[in-house]
């Protein structure tokens, strides 16, 4: 390779997209020549200070009034009470941790407790986890943890906006419901096909995403 | 790019008492409203009192008083709707000795849609379908609109008569429904769920850990669902008139005063199931739990 | 019970209040996004103006496309692509009503550049600005925002060899702009 080769390929030879025999004689060449590694030099300055670029830059005047102003006046209205769009949207929950925790007892229980295994099959191992999120994702919950989660966050952002008496009532509810959650789950651990249970835990899950979008969105006492 | 943010409205701004000095408590208030026919109503308040009647006049009209920390009233209106709003002082630091207490009157046929954090709301001959919210405050609901929408926090919710198709909804207050022509859905976290008797159409009722008790049953055509996770579940209903029933609780008790005992669905779990029918054609109604007892009672 | 402090944006409880109709759940999703939908915006426009339209535009149009979001991505990725359509459709009819006024490149580069970057990203920014318009496009999907050749090809319906040459352009006249 000649300068004039290397000087050509030094955008891909930074992006990683020579050949290695071509990367290993354009780097045989650039040992070589000082005016090419300059280049090569300069290059990867100007990537280096790129990688640097803020990935957020503010507006200099809040664009949001322009936005609101445009939004589907028939949508607005519709959302104030969009509780019920929210439950079904909702209702497709992943099994939170503590709920899968709960049905893995009640499954080790109920084994130990039922059919002594002939061979003493490790227990925990006759589980596979991925048999059990999906015989949760059969339940028609997906996504429920996170959710959840990003719940409690905006919850905790209101915080100020709503009474003390208030707030505290909601998460006394909500860990109501973690509670029943997780007797079902124990419950369906050892009862993996009852119908009832799988029933009642669905449920469980859609009132408690029900009860923290409604706390999400109270209205401010100020 | 430009849409219908340019909608021409005819905006009237009216701030009550706003200019008065210096605040007395209590200031009374006593205005009224044009409202262009089938126009929403919306109303906001915090905290105080609401009460709201329907009449046949097209205004609105409002009158009370108002406590310490409130500004004033502010009204907005267009051809789509009015909003009567009670604002409050930013940055109120005196005590409140007297509360806000309103009485507004509205068009009987205007949908009516309102926001209160503790204000307590009464609602009564409003026709048009209504929407009511509130954090702590108690909701009453004395004659049938609509179509009825309720949520409450901690506020109990109490319908004399729903129409068909009302939710009511509370975490921990307390819901008592008098009588209803339709189908009612009523769910709450920690607090009763009360259905008095008189028609119902149907219903489904859900609770965690509240109690819930029916003293309805609907006709031929119609269902009711209740469930509960921990709560008890009453059904009282009149001895040998026809339904089919369907009672199911995983570590409840059942007990039935109109058929036959529950039976155990499994030998290793204490599962109980009962399904049995009175009579021919009659509504289906299921009562399902985790915990909570069930019973059928006999009126 | 107590929520984690650190803020993830892309939150699907948001996203699904949003498309249920809720304007305060999309104006916390704006209030999370704007920054980074501004940066693509301004860096890809090289105008603030033009940028802080397309801003709103691309808002507008997600809130439209909301109730199809499938979450399949996370809400931060998805919104960019939508941004990155507006941003190029807006370009594509720009340019086909063949404007008579000057060509962006040709403009003031000072209003490309924002108060709120250090002095050498200041240099770096007005350099960008300065780009002419395609090479602009290509190096900031390429290089800002970590597009592939590939992509940027179907995006913008150019040939791949002309997206690289449109980097290699583009690194080259940056280069020399911001030569001590």
């Amino acid at each position: 390779m000649n300068c004039n080769d290397v000087k050509l390929r030094i955008d891909d030879l930074l992006d990683g997209r020579l050949s290695s025999a071509e990367a290993r004689e354009a780097e045989s060449h650039l040992e070589r020549c000082p005016d090419c590694a300059a280049e090569l030099a300069e290059a990867a300055g100007l990537a280096a200070r790129i990688a640097e670029l803020p990935q957020t830059l503010e507006p200099e005047r809040d664009l949001w009034p322009g936005v609101a102003a445009r939004l589907d006046a028939a949508r607005v209205a519709r959302g104030r009470f969009g509780r019920r769009e929210l439950a079904v949207a909702a209702s497709v929950l992943l099994a939170a941790a503590a709920v899968v925790g709960a049905y893995l007892a009640g499954r080790q229980q109920a084994l130990t407790a039922s059919a002594p295994a002939p061979s003493a099959a490790p227990v925990a191992g006759a589980i596979e986890t991925e048999a059990l999120l999906a015989s949760f994702d059969a339940l028609g919950v997906l996504d429920y943890a996170t959710t959840r989660r990003d719940l409690l966050e905006i919850l905790e952002r209101r915080r100020d906006q709503l009474a003390p008496e208030t707030f505290a009532l909601v998460m006394a509810n909500l860990e109501l419901i973690d509670q029943s959650m997780a007797r079902i789950a124990e419950a369906l651990g050892a009862d993996p096909d009852n119908a009832l249970l799988q029933r009642q835990l669905v449920a469980a899950y859609r009132r408690q995403v029900d009860l923290l979008e409604r706390a999400a969105r109270l209205p401010s006492r100020t | 790019m430009k849409r219908t943010n340019l909608r021409l409205l005819v905006l009237v701004v009216l701030l009550t008492a706003a200019a008065a000095a210096p605040l007395a408590a209590a200031q009374p208030v006593n205005e009224r409203h044009p409202v262009a026919p089938g126009a929403a109503v919306s109303i906001e308040n915090i905290a105080g009192s609401l009460v709201i009647t329907g009449w046949d006049q097209a205004e609105v009209e409002i009158t009370g008083t108002l406590g310490d920390g409130v500004e004033g009233i502010e009204v907005e209106s267009d051809g789509e709707g009015i909003s009567i709003e009670v604002k409050y002082e930013e940055n109120f630091r005196g005590r409140h000795t007297s509360e806000t207490e309103l009485v507004i009157r509205v068009p009987q046929g205007s949908p009516l849609e309102v926001e209160t954090v503790s204000a307590s709301i009464e609602v009564g001959g409003v026709r048009a379908a209504v929407e009511l919210e509130s954090v702590s405050g108690a909701i009453r609901v004395s004659d049938r609109p609509e179509a009825l929408d309720v949520e409450t926090v901690s506020g109990s919710i109490d319908v004399a008569s729903a129409p068909d198709g009302a939710e009511l909804a509370s975490v921990s207050g307390a819901i008592r429904v008098g009588s209803s022509q339709g189908r009612v859905e009523a769910e709450n976290v920690s607090g009763s769920i009360l259905v008095e008797g008189g028609t119902l159409g149907g219903g489904s009722f859900e609770t965690v850990s509240g109690e819930i008790t029916c003293k309805a049953v609907p006709g031929a055509s119609g269902s009711i669902d209740m469930e509960s996770m921990s709560g008890s579940i009453t059904l009282v209903a009149d001895a040998g008139a026809p339904a089919s029933f369907e009672l199911e609780t995983f570590s409840g008790t059942i007990s039935n005063q109109f058929g036959p005992e529950a039976k155990k669905t499994s030998q290793y779990t204490p599962e109980k199931k009962l399904r049995f029918s009175i009579g021919s054609g009659g509504p289906s109604i299921s009562l399902s739990s985790f915990s909570g007892s069930i019973k059928l009672l006999s009126r | 019970m107590a929520a984690p402090r650190e803020a993830g944006f892309g939150v699907p409880g948001l996203v699904a209040r949003a498309a249920a109709g809720d304007v305060q759940a999309f104006e916390e999703l704006y209030r999370a996004n704007v920054g980074r939908v501004y940066a693509l915006c301004l860096r890809m426009s090289g105008d603030r103006h033009l940028a802080e339209e397309l801003v709103q535009e691309s808002f507008v149009r997600a809130w439209q496309k909301l109730p199809s979001f499938r979450g399949a991505s996370a809400f931060s990725t998805w919104l960019h692509r939508v941004t990155v359509n507006v941003v190029l459709g807006h370009r594509r009819s720009a340019s086909s009503r063949a404007r008579g006024s000057a060509p962006p490149e040709a403009a003031e580069p000072e209003r490309a550049v924002t108060t709120v970057s250090p002095g050498e990203a200041i240099d770096l920014e007005r350099a960008i600005g300065a780009l002419p318009d395609r090479a602009r496009e290509v190096f900031v999907l390429h290089d800002v925002e970590g597009f592939r050749h590939e992509e940027i090809a179907r995006l913008t319906g150019i040939a791949v060899g002309t997206s690289k040459a449109q980097l290699h352009r583009a690194r080259r006249i940056l280069r020399k702009a911001l030569a001590p």
